[in-house]
């Protein structure tokens, strides 16, 4: 009669627990598909954020394959990385991030992993440059172009011979976004010079405000912080005193802290997008044209 | 058969994975060995409470620019020893001086970090870890902390063990007791920092309590829960490693959660304690 | 009042090789600066078996850490096997009582035994296949080494206390400090543990034991140490367990006794009155017996 305590018994159970977690692990790799491989001789571009997975896309037309490492709706505050992003940037020939605050929590990921032919941009480059901290630039389109001539430059870096047609994507690309510019500016241009306060949870708009006139008020400085009291005070006060009829939110950061405020202000809570597309808003020209259009419905 | 093999082989052609390897296993092999005393002593909830205070060394680091891990090491040092201060000169608990260490180390990490502009992002990384961003550099070093950790463990195994369990009469022995009173938490508290890239400061519990409790239900004596422990830890490391790779889900998590799957493995099927053999094991009783 | 030592006068074959075995003086002890012993004299000489008896919180606990330096004296000293200050650890062994020590913790009976010898080995040494044989021997003294490779958390009481005994004595020390060795015990396994006592003794170790079993201090030990914080009384049990050295040591407990209710305590006597305080010679009133082992009871079930 063998008794379970014995030694040899134990042995061989532990390798059947061993066998079970090599099954477990072969399936698992069944369903594996972490990654796609660029497909023909695509360019691969990885980008930080769906926003720059866009521009990207707009500039390097059918000749890359883009993949963005914080899939569309996340958010890049709180996001995970999987080897699966990690395989993305090891067999990227462009990686191209934001810069500043916004995506550097990134980069060890990408210095651990980015091959040395790679060509890195960091579309901001020019703009942090001149000393500006607020990483969210593409609120003014201005800027956006900017952005859109970094990832040029680094798509004819990494792709010489294909560099007429991003110069050509590029000038289009470019044509529409001084377009936006102006679609944005006679949009909210209807809302009265007193209403003009864009009143929301996190700061990312700053660039926006002083592209097109506007005062931002934000409950936290810095992205998702936590908020202090006297700061909830301080704002509904404002909105009381100015009479503003809307306060808005992202779709990321749904803050419980603008909720209550605007209830008790008795104040709707507007839709608006500083950085993550959705399945709403799948471009960053949609992106800011509905930004523009709420803010001109709410307040006007 | 053939995509079997490349499963298995695919991983380590990425040099991130092999560094994510090396480094989770050298954290998982010293957790796996503190954590039997952890579990032993009942000390699980002061490696959690290290771990969350040296968020405020941490933040300091990263607020002032200088190395996160050496900030967490700097900030673990004193809590452990002021954890084992508390309770030892005054009629505080064990836990309480724990809870207060806990929170207060957690709190200023957290007013730290809101001064800095990507609060969520930076904070997401300290409390998460990211065993895939890890560099060689970080690597070699927390080869290096957790050797120093595994040879004191070996040196003063005996003294370690007496103590454990049982504490009046190592010191009637004249085993300097108040001395191993003192290093054992911070054995915990310099495992948990060297953890921390790996698996983040919410999941490094995991890694020190979870392999040990497993081993607890495997082996019966102290030298075989030890290596029950590291085997289990290993495994957690290299099986969750796959998963995440061929999954594509995070890592650390990834790690957790395999060593859980053990942990259940062998409550379930453990050979000397399993629920499943001692409920098929029960005499039934004669019936009147 | 008999507090000062008397010589003994049966154990003729074990000399005093340099002075007493273990010389209290004028000792103070206790916690956080709180003395819980006060003027503490007395002297245990080599090859004789001491009990300490008194009632909880007399300091019977505190009186053995002094001896092993566990706790510093407040004022006083204590000098073990002739040599002042902190007593040389390889002459001394001690039991704690069984319940503060962790039975669930994952060693076994012959890992237990083998920490005894740790003493032997300084810090960052390994324990030799000497120590091994010194632990296995220590085993077999205590007819324990059938057991060997038990977890402690599988033995009985009896078999608790032996392995405790064993890790106490496996370094071969001349003094043996034991905390409560009959608590937990039947009338056998106590029998048993006193009969080896007394081999351990014929081989030269002095041994002193604190208890609440007055019927073990008066039958099997040289001594008696009537402990209460101060010092009742110290000599051969014949001579010191008297009714009035009793009712100082146990009196107050023994009120609360009695306002319990007297039917519990006379049952309790009647149940004990084979051992009882049947040593004493020449004082036996029923007071003494009823009171004494009323004591027993009331400790034992605290």
């Amino acid at each position: 009669m063998l008794r379970w305590n014995n030694p040899l018994l134990s042995k061989r159970i532990s390798a059947l627990l061993a066998a079970i977690m090599l099954l477990v692990l072969a399936s698992a790799c069944g369903s594996s598909q972490a990654t796609e491989p660029p497909s023909g001789n695509r360019l691969a571009v990885v980008t930080t954020t769906a926003l720059l997975a866009d521009l990207a896309r707009n500039v390097g037309g059918e000749l890359v394959q883009v993949t963005a490492l914080v899939p569309p709706g996340a958010d890049v505050h709180s996001f995970q990385s999987t080897p699966g992003d990690s395989v993305a940037i090891s067999l990227a020939d462009l990686m191209v991030s934001n810069g500043g605050d916004l995506d550097r929590f990134l980069d060890p990921l990408i210095q651990g992993s980015l091959s040395d032919d790679a060509v890195r941009v960091v579309a901001a480059r020019p703009l942090l440059a001149a000393g500006n901290t607020d990483p969210h630039f593409w609120q003014n389109p201005e800027f956006t172009v900017t952005y859109v001539e970094e990832i040029r430059d680094g798509l004819i870096n990494a792709d010489p011979g294909n560099a007429a047609t991003y110069q050509a994507n590029f000038d289009t690309y470019k044509d529409r976004l001084i377009k936006l510019d102006f679609d944005i500016a006679s949009t909210i241009g209807r809302v009265g010079q007193a209403r003009r306060r864009l009143i929301t949870f996190h700061d990312a708009f700053g660039h926006f405000a002083s592209r097109y006139g506007w005062k931002v008020t934000a409950f936290v400085a810095s992205d998702g912080g936590e908020v202090s009291p006297g700061r909830v005070v301080e704002i509904l006060e404002e909105v009381r005193e100015q009479g503003i009829p809307a306060v808005f939110a992202e779709p990321q950061f749904r803050s419980d802290v603008l909720d209550n405020a605007a209830q008790e202000a008795g104040v709707e809570v507007g839709s608006i997008y500083s950085d993550a597309l959705d399945d709403d808003v799948t471009s960053y020209i949609d992106m800011m044209l509905f930004n523009a259009k709420n803010l001109a419905r709410l307040l006007r | 058969m053939i995509d079997l093999i490349d499963a298995v082989k695919e991983p380590w052609e990425f040099a991130f994975m092999q560094r994510a390897l090396l480094a989770a296993s050298f954290a998982a092999l010293v957790c796996s060995v503190v954590g039997v005393f952890v579990v032993l002593r009942g000390m699980a909830f002061m490696g959690d409470a290290v771990a969350h205070s040296s968020l405020a060394g941490m933040s300091v680091a990263y607020f002032f620019g200088g190395s996160i891990f050496w900030g967490a090491f700097a900030w673990a040092v004193p809590a452990s020893l002021a954890i084992t201060f508390i309770s030892r000169r005054t009629n505080l608990r064990l836990d309480t001086a724990i809870g207060i260490i806990f929170a207060s180390g957690f709190a200023v990490g957290i007013i730290l970090m809101s001064q800095v502009n990507n609060y969520t992002a930076d904070l997401f990384g300290l409390l998460f870890g990211n065993v895939l961003g890890v560099s060689w550099g970080e690597v070699f070093l927390i080869g290096i902390v957790a050797g120093c950790v595994l040879l004191t463990i070996t040196a003063l195994y005996k003294e370690l063990l007496f103590t454990a369990y049982d504490a009046t009469m190592s010191a009637a022995s004249g085993i300097p007791v108040s001395f191993l009173q003192y290093l054992l938490p911070l054995l915990v508290g310099i495992t948990t920092v060297a953890s921390l890239k790996a698996v983040g400061i919410v999941l490094v519990l995991a890694l020190l309590v979870t392999p040990a409790a497993t081993a607890a239900l495997m082996a019966r004596r102290l030298p075989g829960i030890m290596t029950y422990s590291v085997v289990t830890g290993l495994i957690a490391t290299v099986a969750g490693l796959y998963l995440s790779f061929h999954a594509d889900l995070p890592t650390g998590p990834s790690i957790v959660v395999v060593a859980t799957g053990m942990f259940l493995a062998a409550l379930l099927f453990s050979p000397s304690r399993g629920m499943v053999w001692q409920h098929w094991r029960t005499v039934p009783l004669p019936s009147e | 009042m008999n507090t000062k030592n008397t010589k003994s006068q049966e154990e003729t074959e074990i000399k005093a090789e340099a002075g007493p075995a273990l010389a209290v003086r004028n000792l103070w002890a206790g916690y956080d600066g709180k003395p819980v012993l006060e003027a503490v004299s007395f002297q245990v000489d080599r090859g004789d078996m001491v009990g300490i008896i008194g009632p909880n919180g007399s300091g019977k606990s505190t009186m053995i850490k002094t001896v092993l330096g566990l706790v510093k004296p407040l004022r006083g000293e204590v000098s073990v096997l002739g040599s002042e200050g902190d007593p040389e650890r390889g002459l001394v062994g001690y039991t704690p009582q069984t319940e503060l020590v962790d039975w669930d913790f994952p060693v076994t009976v012959a890992d237990v035994a083998l920490m005894g010898l740790y003493s032997r080995r300084g810090l960052f040494r390994r324990t030799t296949k000497e120590d091994r044989e010194a632990a296995e021997s220590a085993l077999e003294l205590v007819n324990m080494a059938g057991l060997r490779d038990r977890l402690i958390g599988e033995l009985s009481g009896g078999q608790r206390r032996r392995v405790l005994l064993a890790r106490a004595m496996a370094h071969e020390p001349k003094l043996l400090l034991l905390d409560e060795p009959m608590a937990g015990l039947d009338a056998t396994a106590q029998h048993q543990l006193l009969d080896l006592l007394d081999e351990l003794r014929a081989k030269g170790a002095t041994v002193v034991l604190s208890t609440h079993d007055l019927s073990c201090v008066s039958q099997r030990c040289d001594k008696a140490a009537c402990l209460n914080r101060r010092l009742i009384a110290f000599g051969k049990p014949s001579e010191v367990l008297t009714e009035q050295v009793l009712g100082d040591t146990f009196g107050t407990h023994l009120l609360m006794v009695h306002l319990d209710g007297q039917a519990y305590a006379y049952q309790h006597h009647t149940h004990t009155a084979g051992t009882g305080t049947a040593g004493i010679p020449g004082d036996g009133s029923p007071a003494i017996k009823s009171s004494a082992n009323t004591a027993t009871a009331a400790e034992s079930t605290e």
